[in-house]
């Protein structure tokens, strides 16, 4: 009875700004992980870098203002002048039946703790970078910037995941004071978007993963657009730094960099 | 038809034990998880407690923060062994500690040789090192709603640790020469960490039931060995205990103040400087642990965002202290809940004919309203008892209250309360 009024009610939806690239509201400039609810409408130039919030469910919108002013409100999917970009958030697949066996079990679901260890991370793992494709070789060294020097086998999921996703697995020597480039052949790999892991390889020639790892993101791309897509990173790394600054927290964080991945990866 | 005993009937008991039953069942799947975390936060973050605290100065933290991470280790991870072997071999022999926990893993095959060398060098000045290890495979065992209610049972995690000091721990437990544990907590409902346990179930082979063995956590080991040469108020019968967040933190020193790294791939003690910490460590637990943005080591608590190295030091803490919450086992949180029902409703039944002592409002009043009033009265006293006698069990709060407000309701509810003339009678 409680539940019918609420499902029935359409909730405000809260926007937050991911990167605000120099759109304003109201004349004021708007700052990274501030929130909003709609409607409201952003100002942007074509001096304005790129603008990317967050709408909830409906996913992330990027704004690329083309005309000297722009307005937009938020997570509208058109407007004059500007251009949209939609990254889509995966949804749950399944029928109907399936979601409400799962909603009515989920109530009397009984989950185990989930534990933590508390400690520093001995394992530094990769970063989300945009990488080099040269020909066979890809420049893995922006994506191993907090991982020291060793034996590593490092294995790409493509993205977005479909099944059967495609996996590829290559050793790499990662010395940064011989090669800081980290070049290593990787001819399997295509450009775009992929799940980045690091691994140690056995005496087999396999790879173990440790199961605490994050995987990172990185966008690979050959030349003209790397070069592009890589200075668009670089000025999202600035303003990914300042919401770093703020005190935000690393999800959200981590959510705006996927996003702006994803974005970089769809207008290659 | 119904049989009453001092007011109480058949009919009232059966209610009671429908709804304790309820109420558990809502504990069992989480649904109260919200508000026992406000209650348990409330009291871990700001209880009184009734002695002095032996962990009061006993706790240092040194702490590699964002400015250490960068200018001693450049912002690199694993961080470089070489380097956390001199600080932790500077530590014991110039401050010459009661002993030293590093919370810092050391997994990592690349430095296993490196890692290998700190171990050698360890334990050489008396002054022991505890070092943890990482749990690399988990198996949970659940267990059920009947066995969680009626014997205690609790979900079970048997991990396999990692490797520590580049040497995987030895197939039977403890291993050898390096003395290691983990630092593991179980999350709450909320996410939240609070309790500490003080064993954990260790195997080689977690998926398998042979080979488990019960070691103490990281945390134990610390102040086991603190306590071997100071007072402690241990309480050893206590499997998991609730950490005292009341307490404040420990004094805590940045890297950079005792170290120097200001020469490339080095770091040594600092000729000036960091002398409170130098001079005053000694006999003391000195902690080494990250607190750097990117450790990926920072939870929440009833104290806000922690590191990890700081929630180990709450940990230690409440273990020297034994003051803290001892998480009560389901069976005696049944016949708390039951105990409280049945008080409500003998003071309840009692109450009908004692109108005349409580207020005018409760004069006029029905049977519910007087219920509530009953209800609340017992739960304020019960909250009192546990908040002034704050070393003994933690009461399943949250239980008690719904199952103290429930039940007068669910008997007078039975009876028809809107009855004008029941509600007069």
């Amino acid at each position: 009875m409680l539940a019918l009024p609420l499902y029935g009610q359409k909730a405000a939806r809260t926007i937050r700004v991911g990167l605000p690239g120099g759109w304003t509201l109201n004349s004021q400039p708007l700052k990274a992980g501030d929130t909003y609810s709609a409607p409201v409408e952003f100002q942007g130039t074509t001096a304005a870098g790129d603008l990317l919030i967050e709408c909830g469910s409906a996913g992330t919108f990027a704004y690329t203002c083309s005309q000297e002013r722009c307005l937009v409100p938020a997570c509208a999917t058109s407007s004059d002048g500007v251009t949209v970009h939609v990254i889509q958030h995966p949804k749950i697949a399944g029928s109907s039946t399936h979601v409400y066996l799962g909603m009515l079990s989920s109530l009397f679901q009984h989950d185990p703790a989930p534990m933590s260890v508390l400690g520093v991370r001995g394992v530094g793992d990769p970063n989300d970078a945009v990488l080099l494709k040269d020909g066979d070789a890809v420049h893995w060294g922006p994506a191993l910037k907090g991982v020291s020097e060793g034996k590593y086998c490092l294995q790409l999921r493509s993205l977005p995941q479909i099944s059967p996703s495609t996996t590829v697995t290559l050793n790499l020597d990662w010395d940064r004071s011989s090669d800081p480039q980290g070049i290593a052949r990787a001819p399997k790999i295509v450009p775009g978007l992929h799940l980045l892991e690091k691994g140690t390889s056995g005496l087999e020639g396999d790879c173990t993963f440790n199961s605490d790892q994050t995987p990172a993101w990185v966008l690979i791309a050959a030349e003209p657009n790397f070069s592009r897509l890589e200075k668009a990173w670089r000025d999202y790394a600035l303003e990914l730094k300042e919401l770093n600054e703020s005190g935000n927290s690393t999800a959200l964080e981590s959510t705006i960099r996927h996003a702006a991945l994803a974005y970089l990866s769809d207008s290659r | 038809m119904r049989k009453k005993w001092s007011g109480i009937s058949k009919g009232d008991v059966i209610s009671l034990l429908a709804v304790v039953l309820v109420i558990q069942a809502l504990e069992y799947g989480a649904w109260l998880a919200a508000i026992d975390g406000r209650f348990l936060d409330s009291m871990l973050a700001h209880a009184r407690l009734n002695q002095p605290r032996l962990s009061e100065d006993a706790l240092y933290i040194v702490k590699i923060d964002d400015d250490a991470y960068e200018k001693c280790f450049d912002s690199k991870s694993p961080l470089e062994p070489a380097k956390l072997g001199t600080i932790v071999q500077t530590i014991t022999s110039q401050a010459h500690p009661a002993v030293v926990g590093v919370d810092i893993l050391t997994d990592a095959n690349v430095f296993k040789a490196a890692y290998r060398s700190i171990a050698a060098k360890l334990n050489t000045n008396n002054v022991k090192s505890i070092w943890i290890s990482a749990a690399e495979g988990a198996t949970f065992e659940h267990t059920n709603f009947f066995a969680w209610l009626f014997t205690g049972e609790e979900d079970e995690v048997i991990v396999r640790p990692t490797a520590v000091l580049g040497d995987r721990p030895a197939e039977s437990f403890p291993s050898g020469d390096v003395s290691w544990g983990l630092p593991i907590y179980p999350r709450d409902e909320d996410l939240k960490l609070r309790r500490f346990p003080r064993q954990v179930l260790l195997s080689s082979d977690p998926e398998h039931p042979g080979n488990r063995q019960e070691a103490p956590t990281w945390a134990r080991l610390v102040a086991r060995e603190y306590c071997r040469t100071h007072p402690c108020r241990t309480d050893d019968s206590a499997t998991q205990i609730y950490m005292n967040f009341a307490a404040n933190l420990p004094e805590e020193f940045a890297l950079q103040e005792l170290f120097d790294c200001s020469i490339p791939n080095a770091i040594s003690k600092r000729a000036k400087g960091g002398e409170a910490f130098w001079r005053t460590a000694a006999n003391r637990i000195v902690l080494v642990g990250g607190t750097f943005r990117n450790s990926g080591d920072f939870y929440y608590t009833p104290r806000g965002r922690l590191s990890g190295v700081e929630i180990n030091a709450y940990a230690i803490g409440s273990d020297i202290d034994g003051l803290g919450f001892r998480a009560i086992r389901q069976p005696w949180a049944v016949l708390l809940d039951l105990a409280v029902g049945f008080a409500t409703l003998f003071v309840v039944s009692k109450t009908r004919h004692w109108r005349w002592l409580l207020v005018p409002w409760l004069i006029e009043s029905n049977e519910p309203r007087l219920s509530i009033v009953v209800s609340l009265a017992l739960w304020f006293i019960a909250f009192w008892v546990v908040w002034l006698f704050v070393n003994e069990y933690l009461l399943g709060i949250a239980g008690v209250v719904l199952g103290v407000l429930l039940d007068p309701f669910a008997s007078t509810l039975r009876k028809n309360p809107l009855d004008p003339e029941e509600a007069h009678n």
